[in-house]
């Protein structure tokens, strides 16, 4: 299908049509087809080196698709330059100017804007005010820590008044605590702000916690765009349901519609529309197993760890090794009964995967 | 136990380099003309220095080639050094490479090829060839102490500058030019202490309708040592001293400096 890159569009903020780039010949994105809304924050999820920086690159303007096109508002913005698009980027190391304190990083565009002082001023005091770092304009940036250079980055490009922010793994750098709490911060600005953010991480909890739509990213293809309730509990393929939280994944038979094998044992399951008696994956969680005197499949308990609020354990069903959460105290070495409801089996096949996809 | 031994090695090794200067300063206020005998102190040998006029003249060529060539140098080596910055990381290394080569080659192939060279082109020997002269080796000085300097801006910050709507112009005003002006500082000075300091280039380079310091104390050494070649000695080991001095100083006053000291 050729684009018409002139044709105004009534769908999303913006979209990316078969967009394909190779680097030294080697394909890093192939047929990358998305759209963002207004207001809506957005994910691109996937293992390190997979290719989501490459993307944010070309929406932020950095790199140039091979082919396809990327709009925004309806129009083709390929080959304009960054600062014409109306998007801003944070970037992964933040890239503060250490010569200059916090107010003059986050004065910088709008002085090459030829705003005046008094708007400049206002401003960067806002912007301030949305990250949490009021009376911070005089220090300088070598003084701040992670979190708040992180902060003042995104207070750098917020001020420039983006439709799009875009975030490469901005909270790589921190530590665990502050990272959690960087992630609601991030949320509330965005929702205040009102801007729409697209976010790149390889951590799925945070993609999972912060976003209305994630699109999984592997080796350069996307493998599911979804809301963060879906990609978690309905995986469309073994990629997504591996990456995306500790999954088991179990060896199975389809043997007819509602009805799945696996471990010795037979299940009911709301699947349907698989090949009869074919090879099948069968997906369960490990808080979606129900254990205790009865149930189909007896296990022998390999080792139990307390991990916060609840326990995990290595069971041994068969020759298969489950990963199973409970907030019920096992100790190891002791035999159990397994048992799953319909609702929390879930049937993958490689073949069914790639159509939905 | 082993610091006292050390202090006396390094003690030792300051007195070695150092003596010979020290010696040279101290007659440089002799009142005797003969080296070797002490007769008292006096200034004179600094008055008969400022009233000799070929000693004007020479640092005349002295300091008017070293200013020169400092500046174009420091101009030339600075866009060079913005140019390797946004080259790409292989040819960054070969150019570094290459620019070792006028600071370790010998000053005396240098001089020849050099003067080789303005032969072969029909150049008039003087002022103008010994200035280009010294503006080829205080460039590759210039670039050698601003790239590290360089080095150490995290490319993103071009790319986040670009973001925010800055050109090339601003990004090499605002965001680079600041971040390595104690390079291009200290480089400056580094080039310039080069150029009063050289003596075989010029030599060959400077034909003999011009005579700089270090060529007019040579021409005047071989004419048998007058004391006032000891006061002009040490007046320039004086200044190079001070001009060291300062460019250590500028390197210290960075804080995050892991290059150590560039010189001295
Ligand atoms: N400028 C480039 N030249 C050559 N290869 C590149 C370039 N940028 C990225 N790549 C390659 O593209 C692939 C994807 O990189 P990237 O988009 O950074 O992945 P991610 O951000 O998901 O870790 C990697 O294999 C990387 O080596
Ligand atoms: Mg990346």
């Amino acid at each position: 299908m050729i684009e018409q890159p002139t044709e105004a569009r009534q769908e999303g903020l913006v979209e990316l049509h078969d967009i394909s780039k190779a680097f030294d010949g080697k394909p890093i994105l192939k047929d990358i087809n998305f759209s963002v809304d207004k207001n809506q924050f957005l994910t691109i999820l996937g293992p390190s080196g997979c290719g989501k920086t490459t993307l944010l690159r070309m929406i932020g303007g950095f790199e140039e698709p091979d082919s396809g096109t990327i709009f925004l508002n309806g129009k083709c913005i390929n080959g304009v330059s960054p600062h014409d698009r109306n998007i801003n980027t944070v970037f992964q190391k933040y890239s503060l100017f250490p010569h200059m304190n916090v107010y003059d990083n986050i004065a910088f565009g709008l002085k090459l804007k030829k705003q005046s002082a008094k708007t400049i001023n206002k401003k960067v005091k806002d912007a301030l005010k949305l990250v949490s770092l009021s009376g911070f304009e005089k220090r300088s940036i070598e003084a701040l820590s992670g979190g708040e250079q992180q902060r003042v980055a995104i207070a750098r490009a917020l001020v420039m008044h983006p439709q799009v922010l875009l975030l490469d793994e901005p909270l790589s750098a921190l530590d665990r605590r502050l990272r959690l709490d960087m992630q609601r911060e991030l949320k509330e600005i965005q929702v205040k702000a009102g801007i729409t953010f697209i976010y790149v991480t390889h951590d799925q909890e945070e993609a999972l916690t912060m976003s209305d739509k994630v699109i999984v990213l592997n080796n350069g293809a996307i493998q599911q765009i979804d809301t963060p309730d879906n990609i978690y509990n309905e995986p469309v393929n073994l990629f997504v349901a591996d990456f995306v939280g500790t999954n088991n994944i179990i060896d199975g038979r389809f043997i007819e519609d509602h009805r799945v094998s696996f471990l010795g044992a037979e299940f009911e399951c709301d699947d349907v529309g698989f090949v009869k008696n074919s090879r099948v994956h069968v997906i369960i969680r490990p808080e979606d197993f129900i254990l205790g005197e009865g149930g189909k499949l007896s296990g022998h308990i390999r080792s139990a760890a307390f991990k916060g609020m609840v326990n995990e354990l290595v069971v041994l069903v068969e020759d298969t090794e489950l990963i199973v959460r409970t907030t019920t105290h096992y100790v190891a070495g002791t035999d159990v009964f397994l048992d799953v409801i319909p609702f929390n089996i879930h049937v993958l096949t490689e073949e069914k995967a790639d159509e939905k996809v | 136990m082993v610091k006292p031994l050390k202090r006396i090695l390094i003690g030792g090794l300051l007195l070695f380099l150092y003596l010979p200067i020290i010696v040279l300063a101290l007659y440089s206020f002799n009142a005797s003309e003969y080296l070797g005998r002490w007769e008292g102190f006096s200034l004179k040998w600094y008055g008969a220095l400022f009233s000799n006029a070929e000693i004007a003249e020479a640092l005349y060529y002295t300091l008017g080639v070293a200013l020169l060539a400092t500046i174009i140098a420091t101009a030339i080596g600075v866009l060079a050094s913005i140019g390797l910055f946004y080259s790409k990381a292989k040819i960054k290394k070969h150019v570094m490479t290459a620019n070792y080569l006028p600071i370790v080659n010998p000053d005396l192939i240098t001089g020849i090829s050099l003067m080789m060279f303005f032969v072969f082109f029909r150049a008039r020997f003087g002022f103008s060839t010994m200035l280009l002269a010294h503006i080829i080796f205080d460039v590759a000085y210039v670039i050698v102490v601003v790239m590290p300097k360089m080095m150490q801006i995290d490319f993103a910050q071009v790319e986040a500058a670009m973001d925010l709507g800055a050109n090339q112009w601003v990004i090499i005003g605002r965001v680079i030019l600041p971040q390595i002006k104690q390079g291009v500082l200290a480089g400056a000075l580094l080039a310039f202490t080069m150029s009063i300091d050289d003596f075989v280039i010029s030599f060959f380079t400077a034909g003999n309708r011009a005579t700089n310091l270090s060529i007019a104390i040579y021409s005047m050494a071989r004419r048998g040592i007058k004391p006032y070649v000891n006061a002009l000695a040490t007046l320039m080991f004086v200044g190079i001293i001070l001009l060291i001095f300062f460019i250590n100083r500028i390197n210290d006053s960075k804080k995050d400096n892991e290059n150590g000291r560039l010189i001295g």
